[in-house]
């Protein structure tokens, strides 16, 4: 055996060149120091004779390998075996394979090659051949099975990530329901991409967390200390917009993550080895986070995941804000239809009245002294006509201001005449609902504003102060402050909570639930419309049960740009 | 004063109740009216009973049908004939569920409104 320096034709050309030259000593020299593994063998392979190249490579002396059996050096003994079965047989043995083991235990591959030497009478005599290390060319070969493996493996791996994606698609494409795409985007990326996941999004005032892992207990669990709702830490995918990839992840590392204490104690006591966290983000607003964890599985998160990870982020985006988009068209058309029932009941009080008035006139009229009776019971009906055309004047408003076209008629006007006017004109009213007006006016009132909107905002500050303090009394001011004229009307009735004080100025929103008090719940909505649109500004405050003072401070004179308009 | 007693009318719209009580008045009924339920108990424990109680449905404080709950739980009130005014579609099924003398639909008939008190201050 030996590590071939000289290949077999090599070796027979020097040694025919020390036969020609007839030198025994240049032939014995070729043969024990040629690159080429020699050796003879008996029958039961026995080694009779080898020069060094078929030991010395392999790190045996000539005592260790002369006169012992080739078998013995060999990982698969068998294989020499059947080598002299076909020997014996008379058989030549061209490169067969076979595994060495060193005397250092390291192995190397050979090939050998046999032949065999038989007496007249067709005996066996002994056997030749020579041994070829063919290490390196195995090695290559190996290599490059290693090498087409991976290349499969690589292969298999792009289709399971294709087939995610694809799955991914399919399965936010099947609902356009804002909960169920928030379901199916948690468990989008597992097992992929994760043991388990968290689904961040951002709602409101908090963030909203779902959680999923592969199976259905594991996510018991993992609901069971998530606190569903939380604020982001700082440095999380959900605030930075980025995303992270992290292998050995320390305590830091999840602390970040974690919506509560028993979560992080949980994420420990599962051995979480590596997170992903990619931001879902549309149009530079980061909606959510999604961040997958292996843990038991002992999976390390690798750069091709996070590039899978932030495609199935971009889609998942994609259906977020689709199906918030259905989910506040429903929403709006919810609200719509709940306003429109509502208007539709304010609509009929004044009908009923009206109807009601308008028919006992007729069955009056033609009777003896009806003339005082039918001219008071037609005041009281003009009273409905004028509360109906109130309410129709006010879903016009609505109409036009939704649809942008209030325009503004300024003039020079002075304030305090006006509200004075709006007091006087719901006197009646006021009395009726029991409530004493006290009226203060300070400073010069004039400005350049639109007169009949002025009014119609102290009108509808009015009506709600009579609305919610019924009985009590309110006190109504204005006074000139710096370059500013400021309406402050008090009321001392229910008050508005402070959540509900976010809200009253919003369309379609009341307080109190409808049925309790008339009118479309508009009017300061309206008024907030008739104020913005004058460049001022309009405020509450107000205590559950100790009333609701509301301000308009109204620039006195006309914002830039807002010029009043040359009408002809 | 006609027929059997007076009116109680409750009623939170003071339009409507203005218009219901005209009616009533020009066909010589003596009428009280409350705002509310709990206006209206007031009233019944202190004037003398009317022969009949029309009751609106949606009203602030106490609505109409817990007015009709607590009627129903004064032995002193129980008797006295019911007729809800409303302008609710399930109206038929709401004044059987209450267990109330008669309803009547609005927008209100001034006929169809006389008519049900008078045959209802009667029925007792």
């Amino acid at each position: 055996m030996g590590v071939l320096s000289q290949s077999p034709p090599e070796l027979a050309q020097s040694t025919e060149r020390a036969l020609l030259r007839g030198d025994a000593g240049d032939l014995e020299e070729a043969l024990e120091n040629g690159g080429v593994g020699l050796h003879r063998l008996a029958r039961d392979g026995t080694i009779l004779w080898a020069n060094r190249a078929d030991y010395e490579p392999y790190g045996y002396s000539a005592s260790e390998y002369l006169g012992h059996n080739l078998r013995t050096f060999h990982v698969q003994p068998e294989l020499i075996d059947d080598m002299l079965g076909r020997l014996v047989a008379g058989q030549q043995v061209l490169g067969l394979e076979s595994v060495v083991v060193c005397r250092d235990g390291s192995q190397r591959h050979v090939s050998l090659t046999g032949t065999v030497r038989l007496d007249e009478s067709g005996g066996f005599v002994d056997a030749h051949g020579f041994t070829q290390d063919i290490s390196e060319r195995k090695q290559g070969e190996l290599r490059a099975a290693a090498e087409r493996e991976e290349l499969l493996r690589a292969e298999q791996v792009a289709r399971e990530r294709l087939t995610v994606l694809a799955r991914a698609s399919d399965s936010l494409a099947q609902s356009l329901d804002y909960e169920r795409t928030i379901q199916t985007i948690a468990g989008l990326a597992l097992p992929l991409l994760g043991d388990f996941a968290f689904f961040d999004l951002h709602e409101l005032e908090s963030v909203r967390r779902v959680v999923r892992a592969c199976d259905p207990e594991a996510t018991l669990k993992l609901q069971q200390t998530s606190a569903g709702t939380y604020q982001p830490h700082a440095g999380s995918a959900l605030v930075s917009g980025q995303s992270e990839l992290q292998n050995a992840l320390d305590d830091a590392g999840l602390r970040r993550v974690v919506d509560s204490p028993e979560q992080l104690a949980q994420l420990q006591a599962l051995g979480v080895v590596s997170m992903l966290s990619v931001p879902l983000t549309s149009q530079g607003e980061t909606l959510g986070a999604l961040t997958l964890f292996f843990a038991a599985t002992g999976r390390q998160h690798t750069e091709q995941d996070l590039a899978l990870g932030e495609e199935l982020a971009r889609r998942a985006a994609a259906a977020i804000v689709n199906a918030r988009l259905l989910k506040e068209a429903r929403d709006a058309i919810g609200v719509r239809d709940d306003f429109l029932s509502m208007a539709g009941h304010e609509l009929r009080t004044p009908l009923t009245a009206l109807q009601l008035q308008i028919l006992s006139i007729t069955k009056m009229v033609g009777q003896p002294d009806s003339v005082e009776k039918v001219s008071t019971r037609a005041e009281k009906a003009g009273k409905n006509v004028l509360r109906l055309s109130a309410l129709v004047n006010e879903l016009l408003d609505i109409s036009r201001i939704s649809a942008g076209r209030l325009r503004l008629e300024r003039g020079a006007m002075d304030m305090a005449d006006a509200v004075r006017e709006v007091l006087h004109r719901h006197a009646d009213e006021l009395t009726k609902h029991g409530c004493e007006v006290h009226f203060t006016a300070a400073g010069d009132l004039s400005g350049n504003w639109d007169r009949v909107r002025i009014e119609q905002i102290a009108t509808n500050l009015l009506a709600n102060a009579m609305k919610y303090g019924k009985g009590k009394p309110i006190e109504v001011r204005v006074q000139r402050e710096d370059g500013n004229a400021r309406l402050v009307v008090q009321d001392h009735g229910i008050g508005i909570s402070a959540e509900d004080q976010q809200r009253i100025f919003q369309r379609f929103e009341r307080a109190v639930s409808a049925r309790h008090f008339g009118g479309l719940g508009l009017g300061l909505w309206i008024a907030r419309q008739l104020v913005d649109a004058h460049g001022g500004s309009i405020h509450v405050a107000s205590e559950m049960n100790l009333g609701a003072t509301f301000e308009v401070v109204l620039p006195v004179e006309v914002p830039p740009g807002d010029e009043p308009e040359v009408r002809a | 004063m006609k027929g059997g007693g007076p009116v109680l009318l409750v009623e939170d719209d003071l339009d409507i109740a203005e218009a219901i009580l005209d009616v009533l008045m020009d066909e010589g009924y003596e009428v009280a009216h409350a705002t509310n339920g709990l206006e209206a108990l007031d009233l019944l424990r202190s004037e003398p009973q009317p022969a009949v109680i029309l009751l609106d449905l949606m009203m602030p404080e106490m609505d109409g049908p817990q007015f009709r709950a607590a009627q129903l739980r004064d032995p002193r009130l129980s008797q006295i004939p019911v007729v809800v005014l409303s302008a609710d579609r399930m109206i038929a099924e709401k004044a059987h569920a209450l267990g109330v003398w008669g309803f009547v639909v609005k927008p209100l008939q001034p006929e169809q409104l006389v008519s049900v008190v008078e045959r209802s201050t009667h029925s007792a």
